[in-house]
């Protein structure tokens, strides 16, 4: 059985399981920067990557304030621990993992705090005043937007079916384009466990959206 | 082959997961077998259907706020560590320095750190934490306002009282000054909403720096006072033609509770209106109901000759 989650110490000493993906040019030496505590190079390297941690907390955890907590989480575990980041994996895939494991965690925590009646924010999309306008924005007829509109809750409701490991696969699988291995590295488990996980989860999707589709 | 497991081999084929010979195994099943081709085109459609799930976007505004909130926590850890938030490579001799010491920074940090706090404490002890005499805040004295009293506590003997007075500092220079500025920012966040809008004032001229900008955004939209909101916006007046302010500006419009603010907002956007804005514009004339900011939203999209749908 592989491990629930990977701790940030296991992931460098797993280093040699990592692929080898090109990284960005000047990648390296800002890295190394940031080693050094250059505030300046964080920022940087903060930057080439953190929209599409963003995007992907949002898509898993559907709330701006919960993808808040989560970019500023896993950023600051990457800025606490990147001394110990010895370039034996992609930093994208050192990235992801972190950011993968945070939003595990807030999915964790908040279904605790639903079990114990604490607190209830609820897994749909909050309104913020940071939401951005263009996610509302007509596309064309009003018919064609209201569909779309509906279709994409559709979607969104059958998404609450999968577990949420499922949900963190397909997502990294099908909007982030990332290649199955890296997901499997990315969450600690194995490329073909990481197949059967897409899987499972477009089975289930398929089930879900059998008459939207028929 | 069951159709689930040839519905699995077709779905690694389309994620673009298999290797060239499974591919051309598929590829040579589809040409051959009009079931299996069938099953090929329902799965491709499937996840096509998938697709037309509105991605989550992220907006200009809150991707600044992130920003924002990661520097700030990290520079409270690097003050934590007892960092200098932008601590550089040494060169010189400082280089030579550090690594004449970095094989025991282990063993004089805690000594360093120690020293420091020694030194804090004893300086600390002389001037400002030394109890003063009765008579030195006497009502001939300097007066003390309640708001300069932190606590009150029964003095070490009967019938004595410990006043705690807060202690105050004046710090001037000028706004671009690097430290000025970085407590100009933190004064944005005030509790006092006074401080935070005489510090938005004071960075007006800064709003070209992006840790200013962010948090003018930030404020712009945040902030619980109105008045505060207006200034910040006000501080962005002059560069309401940037994307990302053109965003945090139809954030104003779509999400501020207050009129005003909607107005100043609607008006700074129209201004320069750009094709970029269409969209937006379009979507504030649907759910805005105060009627001058849907002439705004109008007149430019009439400018920009774009279709003006109202419902």
């Amino acid at each position: 059985m592989q491990p629930a989650r990977a701790d940030l110490t296991s992931l460098e000493n797993s280093g040699a399981e990592c692929g080898r993906e090109n990284a960005r040019p000047g990648e390296r030496a800002l890295i190394e920067a940031v080693q050094r505590r250059d505030h300046e190079a964080f920022e940087q390297l903060v930057r080439l990557y953190d929209r599409s941690v963003l995007r992907l907390a949002m898509n898993i955890l559907r709330s701006p304030e919960d993808a808040r907590d989560a970019y500023q989480e896993a950023f600051l575990k990457v800025y606490c621990n990147i001394e110990n980041f010895r370039f034996q994996c992609s930093f994208h895939t050192w990235l992801y993992r972190i950011a993968t494991n945070v939003c595990l965690d807030h999915i964790r925590r908040r279904s605790v705090r639903r079990e114990h009646g604490v607190d209830e924010r609820g897994e749909k999309y909050v309104g913020s005043p940071l939401q951005t306008a263009a996610d509302a924005r007509p596309e064309g007829s009003p018919d064609r937007t209201l569909r779309q509109r509906e279709m994409s809750a559709r979607i969104r409701s059958a998404m609450d079916l999968l577990s949420a490991k499922e949900r963190l696969v397909f997502e990294l699988r099908h909007h982030e384009g990332m290649r199955l291995r890296a997901i499997g590295e990315a969450l600690a488990m194995s490329e073909e466990a990481a197949k059967n996980c897409l899987f499972r989860a477009t089975r289930k999707l398929r089930g879900a959206l059998q008459d939207v589709r028929s | 082959m069951d159709s689930e497991s040839a519905r699995r081999r077709i779905q690694l084929y389309l994620y673009d997961e298999l290797g060239v010979q499974e591919r051309l195994e598929i590829e040579r099943a589809c040409a051959e077998d009009p079931d299996y081709r069938a099953l090929f085109e329902d799965e491709k459609s499937f996840l096509t259907t998938l697709d037309r799930r509105a991605p989550e976007a992220v907006s200009e505004a809150l991707l600044a706020a992130c920003r924002h909130d990661l520097m700030q926590s990290v520079r409270q850890k690097e003050m934590g560590r007892g960092r200098a938030p932008a601590a550089r490579e040494p060169d010189g001799w400082r280089r030579r320095l550090a690594a004449g010491l970095s094989w025991r920074r282990f063993a004089w940090r805690p000594s360093l750190a120690a020293a420091c706090l020694a030194a804090g404490f004893l300086v600390g002890r002389s001037d400002v934490l030394r109890p003063m005499d009765a008579e030195q805040v006497s009502p001939a004295g300097s007066p003390v306002g309640p708001a300069e009293i932190q606590s009150v506590r029964a003095g070490p003997e009967p019938g004595r009282v410990q006043i705690v007075l807060e202690e105050r500092k004046v710090v001037s220079g000028a706004v671009d000054n690097p430290a000025i500025r970085r407590l100009l920012l933190d004064s944005v966040r005030a509790a006092h909403s006074g401080a935070r809008l005489a510090s938005l004032e004071a960075l007006v001229g800064e709003a070209g720096r992006g840790e200013v900008r962010r948090e003018l955004l930030r404020s712009m939209l945040e902030d619980e006072n109105p008045g505060v909101r207006l200034q910040a916006l006000d501080a962005v007046r002059l560069r309401s033609g940037d994307p990302d302010i053109q965003q945090a500006l139809v954030q104003a419009v779509l999400h501020d509770p207050n009129p005003g603010m909607r107005v100043q907002a609607i008006q700074l956007l129209t201004a320069k209106p750009s094709r970029e804005l269409a969209g937006a514009l379009q979507h504030i004339i649907e759910q805005e109901q105060n009627p001058f900011v849907q002439q705004q939203c109008e007149r430019a999209l009439q400018y920009l000759g774009a279709s003006v749908e109202h419902h």
